[in-house]
């Protein structure tokens, strides 16, 4: 797997992992300061998915595209990243 | 090599000076990321991470060092390795210029700092 790629990979799970947080915490104990922090991890992690998947090299335009939908991009990412690895090499 | 430099015409490259200005890419790109780091820390300490130009600013400066890291860097590496028409050195230069420019915005957008509560 590309450096690249590995790297879009932790990042997303890490995405899907923080944004999976506060929607648990939104639907049940709605607490305060897990949303302060975990709010701005999120953003942090979902600008890290964007900029990686957007300017890095020789990726499809639909794994730089969906990288960028809010909420669900860390899932369309994790699927993409797994896509791009089984990609013929003749591709590159 | 003394002879080398004197054998060379103007308009040819140094491998070794791009080597070294390789390595200092790298170096100072992973060095930077004290910046936002210690940027983010100023922030959270001083109470002001909901204000605008902080946001533009870590947006602005994520892109700048997605552009160093991804394209710049890997880009350096390429034209090492198999040196071209020179058409690829003027693609890295145009990079490392909004990679400028996106530092100079966010300096700019320190001093003015748009959406302040206090100045």
């Amino acid at each position: 797997m590309r450096p690249l790629l590995r790297a879009l990979e932790v990042l997303s799970i890490l995405e899907l992992v923080s944004v999976a947080v506060l929607l648990l915490n939104l639907a049940t104990v709605h607490l305060r300061p897990v949303t302060a922090a975990i709010g701005p991890v999120h953003g942090a992690l979902y600008l890290a998915v964007a900029v990686t998947a957007l300017l890095g090299r020789d990726l499809w335009p639909r794994t730089r595209l969906l990288a960028l939908v809010p909420v669900a991009g860390g899932v369309f990412t994790i699927l993409n990243v797994r896509r791009e690895v089984r990609r013929p090499v003749a591709a590159r | 090599m003394p002879a080398g430099r004197a054998a060379r015409r103007p308009g040819e490259r140094n491998v070794g000076v791009a080597r070294l200005l390789h390595r200092i890419t790298r170096g100072y790109g992973i060095a930077a990321l004290v910046v936002p780091v210690v940027g983010i820390a100023l922030a959270l300490v001083q109470g002001r991470m909901g204000e605008v130009w902080i946001t533009v600013a870590m947006v602005l400066t994520a892109v700048a060092g997605g552009i160093l890291a991804l394209q710049i860097a890997p880009r350096q590496r390429d034209a090492l390795a198999t040196p071209g028409d020179g058409r690829q050195l003027r693609r890295l230069g145009m990079l490392a210029g909004v990679f400028n420019l996106l530092w100079a915005v966010v300096v700019v957008l320190m001093i003015v700092r748009p959406g302040s509560d206090y100045s």
